[in-house]
């Protein structure tokens, strides 16, 4: 029974990462209607934002802060110089597509410049070492902050999307752009708007990740785009609610499958899952959050 | 002259024998972009297609040619399997369930260690693939596709591009279409995937993951899927240049990137399209019009 | 060639709890041209739609020649006998007129994948016969010249009168017209009336949609008028046109505009 507990602390808080992390990647879907390929690589830069604030000495909340600003201006370099430009040139969806992979792919070689192959860690931090055991489940400290962190991000971009007005003018331009553009609503700048908070998001998750499991590496990036893509699609695309449950959905998945299944069936059951959902529910295990799209 | 040639294809065998075998695989993708399938099941297919003929050779001790059959019946077969519950969705998510297809096989590849050697990878393939049975895999698929371009077959794929709605009403079934190319797309692909095998000595499940599928996309993107050498011309070219390029690996991929980048956002019709005469004052309305009908579509 | 008798009994169709046609029944009979009019909005593309599978129908029947079309796939729809054209043209605009056209001709091609492959004779054949019946075809509506340009080139009235070519290619026994005079001059219009009479000549079962009542009045010879997805009247050019009903539908949208 306490191994039950003890998986259940560890996915929820793996899990929390997830959810940020998709919750960026459906936010742009939402709006856009595309997939941002390069959101792997702004987790990545992340992670190491917020490494490099670490080093400087900055305490780790102002920390997460340089991750979060740094994986957001990325996020808006990335619109700027590839999504409208295409946009503007009537380029079909797959150039968004080749052309946010090849960013990320420079991003990583240039990450492999800066900082080396090899994998590093961020400072020791005392009070985040701090573990509790209840009979026999270890929580640490870092895995509550991890948790609470996530959540704050989820109320604070719940809060973005519904209390103000970047949020109403995002709602508008998902809703459709042309209806966004005869309100008013200025549309370019909420595009990027957009990209700026699903920038910030896999920046944050990236430093968050980079925490939890103590390593930062160039390459970490690739595989939390897979986990994203696969988040999404549990949660349905461009749905923000449908991305926090499958977040956590998928974290639990794949810690509970290590400690029962196999370890090294963990990544099958969670592709298994996908499988599953696109041929039963194609919009997402809680398509129903949310009022479909047209 | 004679000695020069064979002096040439001594050293640079290596590299062409990787040009035909990339040029192979993009004419695959083609087949499945040619009806707006956005597929990033090619990793899977290859994996499929190396890991069967691999087993076919070294275990069942088949020969060389029934093997490759083999990996490529294979990968076709798995593409008929995603591709006819998945072809019924919308873009986005075929795009998804390629991409989750390739990662399961990934996966099982990894960890299924009596046959795939899990992490390892299989090692000491015997070296049946030569240049020629490149050559030639090339050529049939050239030759497949140049014919069915010109027929009605060919001009009801461009219509399932373009615009499907149409396509249907002018009484093109669709799905079958679309199935067809996938598979025959699963099938090349396979087929690639074994030849891959038999050439390099060694396989691992790190060879066939979420980047080979990409980058079996790029190739035809980059030259142009509108134009029928596109595919072999972003094939060579994206072959060649890293090894042109002969700066550190990772001032590779940046430049790579910047390169890809570049082409996207100024030859949107890939490299091709430089080539491809076009009739004056149709340009800017066709672009139009394209648009219109895109956001008609979505 | 005979055209078909198309039937249509009670079809109705909802979009997300919107009532787009509630309950509409008419006959098209065989080789004439039958007129559905009506204000925007009410329901005549939807029951296009329906008719040819694009859009299922919630409700009713659909029977051409007395084979239900219910259900079927648009491609099967089709292959009955049935094309059409769009209200906004729906032109492949990089390709050139011919190959539009030539698409309208996908279901008269026998021959199969491997003799394509073959390059059996046969194959190149039946491509010439295509190709020599499109060419005809597009001497017949006036812009035979024009073959080898790409369609996108083409002003309006051009690009209707291939969008035409390419359903008439399919050699149809039911040919369905969605506005094809919107955006044209008079003496465009002329032209395509005389096109649509020569057309129902030559057996064709015609439906034509169409705003323009003098147009609509001088081809037809039976009229539907729909209005929120329900028929309001029918029957002659001369019946339809002096209906309380229709009049009111109709100045009740010049008032709205």
């Amino acid at each position: 029974m306490s191994t039950f507990f003890q998986q259940l602390v560890n996915g929820i808080s793996l899990g929390s990462t997830y959810a940020v992390f998709a919750m960026g990647c459906t936010l742009i879907f939402g709006v856009l209607n595309i997939v941002n390929m390069a959101q792997g690589a702004f987790f990545m830069a992340g992670a190491y934002f917020g490494l490099e604030a670490a080093r400087l000495g900055l305490p780790t909340p102002l920390a997460l802060v340089v991750a979060l600003l740094g994986g957001g201006l990325l996020g808006m370099l990335s619109e700027l110089v590839i999504f409208r430009t295409l946009r503007a040139r009537g380029g079909h969806r797959w150039m968004g597509l080749v052309a946010s992979l090849a960013l990320a792919r420079m991003m990583v070689g240039l990450a492999q410049e800066i900082f080396g192959t090899q994998v590093q860690r961020y400072p020791a931090n005392g009070l985040l070492q701090i573990s509790w055991e209840i009979a026999d489940v270890r929580i640490q400290l870092l895995q509550v902050v991890i948790l609470v962190v996530s959540l704050l991000l989820m109320a604070l971009l719940a809060f973005v999307l519904q209390r103000s007005s970047t949020g109403r003018a995002i709602r508008t331009v998902a809703f459709s752009e042309d209806v966004a553009r005869i309100v008013g609503v200025p549309v370019g700048r909420t595009i990027l708007a957009t990209f700026f908070l699903a920038g910030a998001l896999a920046g944050a998750a990236g430093m968050l990740l980079g925490n939890l499991f103590n390593v930062v590496s160039p390459f970490m990036g690739e595989q939390m785009l897979v986990k994203g893509l696969t988040v999404i699609i549990i949660g349905g695309l461009g749905n923000v609610p449908g991305a926090v449950a499958g977040g956590f959905m998928l974290g639990l998945i794949e810690v509970f499958s290590v400690a029962y299944v196999s370890s090294s069936f963990r990544d099958a059951i969670g592709f298994g899952l996908i499988f599953f959902i696109l041929l039963v529910k194609p919009n997402g295990l809680f398509s129903g959050f949310e009022e479909r799209r047209a | 002259m004679n000695a020069w040639i064979t002096q040439f294809f001594a050293s640079y065998s290596n590299i062409i024998d990787l040009c035909l075998l990339n040029s192979l695989i993009a004419y695959g993708l083609f087949l499945a972009l040619s009806a707006n399938m956005f597929s990033l099941a090619t990793g899977g297919f290859m994996a499929l297609g190396a890991y069967c003929s691999v087993y076919c050779t070294m275990v069942l001790g088949l020969s060389f040619a029934p093997a490759v059959f083999a990996g490529a019946l294979l990968a076709a077969l798995a593409a008929a399997a995603i591709g006819v519950p998945v072809l019924r969705l919308r873009g986005d998510y075929f795009m998804l369930a390629t991409f989750a297809f390739t990662e399961v096989t990934r996966v099982v590849a990894l960890n299924w260690e009596s046959v795939t050697g899990g992490a390892i990878g299989i090692f000491s393939i015997p070296r049946y693939t030569e240049t020629w049975h490149l050559v030639l895999a090339v050529a049939v698929v050239v030759y497949i596709a140049h014919t069915l371009r010109r027929s009605y077959f060919g001009r009801a794929i461009a219509a399932i591009k373009q615009d499907d709605v149409v396509a249907q009403s002018m009484g093109v079934n669709v799905f079958a279409h679309r199935l067809a190319l996938f598979i025959a797309s699963g099938f090349i692909c396979g087929a690639g995937g074994a030849l891959a095998a038999h050439l390099n000595y060694f396989i691992g499940p790190g060879d066939f993951g979420l980047a080979r599928s990409v980058d079996a996309l790029t190739y035809p993107i980059l030259g142009g899927v509108n134009a029928l050498a596109g595919p072999l011309v972003g094939a060579i070219f994206t072959t060649l240049l890293p090894e042109v390029l002969r700066f550190s690996n990772q001032l590779r991929e940046i430049l790579m990137g910047a390169l890809v980048v570049a082409i996207v956002l100024y030859l949107p019709g890939g490299a091709m399209s430089i080539l491809k005469l076009r009739w004056p004052g149709a340009t800017a309305r066709e672009t139009k019009l394209a648009a219109a009908t895109e956001q008609a579509q979505s | 060639m005979i055209g078909a008798k198309l039937e249509v009994w009670q079809i109705a169709k909802r979009f997300q709890g919107i009532v787009a046609v509630d309950s509409i029944s008419f006959v098209a009979g065989a080789g004439r041209v039958t007129g559905l009019i009506g204000p925007n909005g009410s329901g005549k593309t939807t029951t296009m739609n329906m008719i040819t599978g694009l859009y299922p129908a919630d409700a009713g029947r659909i029977v051409l020649d007395g084979v239900p079309l219910n259900g079927r796939p648009p491609h099967q729809v089709a292959a009955r006998g049935v094309a059409r054209t769009f209200q906004n043209i729906r032109l492949l605009a990089g390709q050139s007129v011919l190959a539009n056209v030539m698409l309208g001709t996908h279901l008269g091609h026998r021959q199969g994948i491997l003799a394509v492959l073959a390059r059996l004779p046969g194959v190149a054949r039946e491509e010439r016969e295509a190709e020599g019946r499109c060419l005809s075809l597009l001497d017949e509506v006036g812009i035979g010249h024009l073959a080898r340009v790409p369609a996108g080139a083409l002003s309006y009235g051009d690009r209707r009168r291939v969008e035409i070519s390419r359903a008439l290619a399919a050699r149809p026994r039911l040919l369905l017209l969605d506005e094809p005079a919107a955006g044209m001059n008079h003496s465009e219009k002329e032209q395509l009336g005389d096109l649509i009479l020569q057309i129902s000549a030559s057996g064709v079962t015609v439906l034509l949609i169409e705003h323009d009542i003098d147009l609509v009045s001088r081809v037809s010879d039976h009229i539907v008028c729909l209005n929120f997805g329900r028929e309001i009247a029918e029957g002659t050019p001369a019946e339809v046109r002096s209906s309380p009903a229709v009049i009111e539908a109709y100045l009740g949208r010049d008032e709205d505009a």
